[in-house]
C-alpha cells in the first residue's frame, strides 16, 4: 500500500487538529495549569499544599485560595506598588528585583514559596541563595513561629525592596 | 541478488517529470506561522490585547516535547514539569501516532525549527552548490549524528530531578520565536545563531547532531509502518534520491529505509525527486507487481 504526499498532508492536519478538537471536546485540552500546588503526601503535613510547587504563573490570588495567605499581605509582604495584588503574578517578582540578581540575591519563586511554609508552618527546604524582602520577615517574625534556624535563616536573609 | 537486466530499465520516455507537489510546503508554512501568531497572542495577551479565533497558550504548551521530558514527574508525582500542561501531553501522543505510522513527520513537515532551517539551506544551496550538506567527512559526521541521544538522555534526566524546564535556557526553538523577550537565556540565542549560521553549510544541523526531540522520534524509524521503499528493477542508479536527502540517508543502495535520522521528508520518491515512476515511495511493502521473480526476498536495508 503506498501513500502520496498529499494523503500524509490530510493525515497530519486531521491527526494533530483531531486530538486537540476531541480533548477539547472531552474537557482535557488545557493549555495552563489549574494553579492549585500538590499535597505533602507524607509526614506531619501529610494531605497540605505543598508551597515548594508554587509556580512562577501563579497570582497572589491563587496562593490565597491555596494557603488562605490574603494576596494583599502578600503584596505587602513583597513590596508591589501600584498593582493589583490578586492577579500579580510570582514570576514578575523577578523584574522588580533584577538588580538584586547580579549580587547572588535572588528574589522570586523561591522567595514566594520560603515565605508561605514558613508563613504556615510547612515544610520546606531554605535555599542560601534566596532572600526575602524585609517587610516578608518582619510579617514572618510577627506572625509565624519560626525556629532556632528558620529565624536566623530569615534575619541574614533580607533585602531592601527597591 | 538478482540484478535486473537493462532491459527492464525504463526508456527516457518512461521517466516523467512532473511538478512536485507543493503540499509539504504549505504545511510547514502554516505550522510556522501558527506558532508564530500563537506566540505573539500570549505576549499580546500580557498587555490585554489578543487575535481573534487564535487560542492563548504558551510556546511550551503546544510543544509535544514537553510531554516526554514530564513522563517521569507525571508518573511519579502526578504533575507535569514546569510550565508543561495538559495539552503538550495530547501532542505528544498524537505525534506518536504520525510517527509508528509514518515516522517523524512532525520533523520533516510541523516543527517550525526544522522548515526555518530547511529554508536557509535553500539559500546555502545556491552559494556552494554539489558542495553544499556534504562538507563534513563521514568519519566525524556518523558519530555526531548520535550526539542527539546524549541530549536527550541529559534533558529528560535534568527535568526529572528537578521538576524544571531547564532545557528552556538552551533551546533554539524557544528562542527562534520569543528572541524579542527578557525570557530567553542568552544561551538559546547563541545556539540559535549557531544554528542559523550552520544551517548556511548543513542542512538541518539542530535536528541531525542536538535535537533530543527528533532522537526521540528517529526512534519510530525502526518500526513504522509506512516506510521509504526504492524498487530495484526500475532504479536508474541516477543517485538523485541521495542527492536530495537532507538528513544524507543513501537510498540508492536499499531496498527500505530504517534510519534513525529519516524525517519522512519525501524528497527521494518519485513524487519529488526520483525521476522514475513507481520506484522510490512511501509503502508499506513493496509492490510485487514490480519486483522481479526470485528477488522478492532481496532485503538491503538502511539500518542505524
Amino acid at each position: 500500500m503506498k501513500v502520496k504526499s498529499n494523503v500524509i498532508a490530510i493525515m497530519v492536519l486531521v491527526v494533530i487538529f483531531g486530538s486537540v478538537a476531541y480533548t477539547s471536546y472531552t474537557g482535557q485540552w488545557k493549555t495552563t495549569t489549574d494553579k492549585v500546588p500538590v499535597k505533602y503526601t507524607e509526614g506531619a503535613a501529610a494531605g497540605e499544599y505543598n508551597p515548594a510547587d508554587i509556580r512562577g504563573s501563579y497570582t497572589f490570588a491563587n496562593i490565597e485560595a491555596a494557603f488562605g495567605i490574603p494576596a494583599d499581605e502578600l503584596g505587602t509582604a513583597f513590596g508591589i506598588k501600584d498593582r493589583d495584588n490578586a492577579t500579580f503574578q510570582v514570576k514578575e517578582l523577578e523584574t522588580i528585583y533584577a538588580p538584586l540578581a547580579a549580587q547572588g540575591k535572588e528574589v522570586g519563586t523561591d522567595s514566594v514559596r520560603i515565605f508561605v511554609s514558613l508563613y504556615k508552618g510547612l515544610p520546606i527546604t531554605l535555599t542560601d541563595t534566596t532572600y526575602l524582602p524585609k517587610p516578608a520577615a518582619e510579617i514572618l517574625k510577627t506572625r509565624a513561629t519560626l525556629s532556632k534556624e528558620q529565624l536566623e535563616f530569615v534575619n541574614k536573609h533580607m533585602v531592601d525592596v527597591p | 541478488m538478482t540484478k535486473p537486466s537493462d532491459a527492464s530499465k525504463p526508456s527516457t520516455a518512461q521517466k516523467t517529470k512532473k511538478a512536485k507537489p507543493w503540499y509539504r510546503s504549505a504545511i510547514q508554512i502554516f505550522f510556522f506561522v501558527l506558532v508564530a501568531l500563537i506566540t505573539l497572542n500570549q505576549a499580546l495577551a500580557a498587555y490585554g490585547k489578543s487575535i481573534a479565533f487564535l487560542a492563548s497558550a504558551s510556546l511550551h504548551a503546544i510543544c509535544p516535547f514537553g510531554g516526554i521530558v514530564s513522563i517521569y514527574e507525571f508518573i511519579t508525582v502526578g504533575k507535569f514539569a514546569q510550565k508543561i500542561h495538559d495539552s503538550s501531553f495530547i501532542l505528544m501522543f498524537a505525534a506518536f501516532i504520525l510517527a509508528i505510522g509514518f515516522g517523524p513527520l512532525i520533523c520533516g513537515w510541523v516543527c517550525p525549527l526544522g522548515s526555518f532551517q530547511q529554508w536557509i539551506a535553500n539559500a546555502g544551496r545556491k552559494i556552494y552548490g554539489k558542495k553544499y550538506n556534504h562538507m563534513i567527512p563521514a568519519k566525524v559526521d556518523t558519530p555526531l549524528r548520535y550526539t542527539r541521544y546524549l541530549v536527550l538522555v541529559l534533558v529528560v534526566y535534568v527535568t526529572a530531578t528537578t521538576g524544571k524546564l531547564v532545557f528552556q535556557d538552551y533551546d533554539p526553538y524557544f528562542a527562534l520565536f520569543n528572541f524579542w523577550s527578557t525570557e530567553v537565556a542568552p544561551a538559546a540565542l547563541i545556539i540559535l545563531g549557531a544554528t542559523i549560521v550552520a544551517s548556511a553549510f548543513v542542512e538541518r544541523p539542530w535536528c541531525k547532531y542536538l535535537c533530543p526531540y527528533g532522537a526521540v522520534l528517529g526512534l519510530f524509524n525502526l518500526f513504522r509502518v509506512f516506510r521509504i521503499r526504492r524498487e530495484e528493477s526500475t532504479c536508474i542508479d541516477c543517485k538523485l534520491c541521495d542527492k536530495n536527502c537532507p538528513m544524507n540517508i543513501t537510498i540508492s543502495t536499499a531496498t527500505a529505509v530504517r534510519d534513525h535520522q529519516c524525517i519522512s521528508c519525501m524528497n527521494c520518491t518519485s513524487e519529488q525527486f526520483c525521476p522514475v515512476v513507481n520506484t522510490v515511495d512511501f509503502s508499506t511493502q513493496r509492490d510485487s507487481s514490480l519486483t522481479p521473480p526470485g528477488d522478492i526476498t532481496a532485503k538491503e536495508e538502511v539500518q542505524i
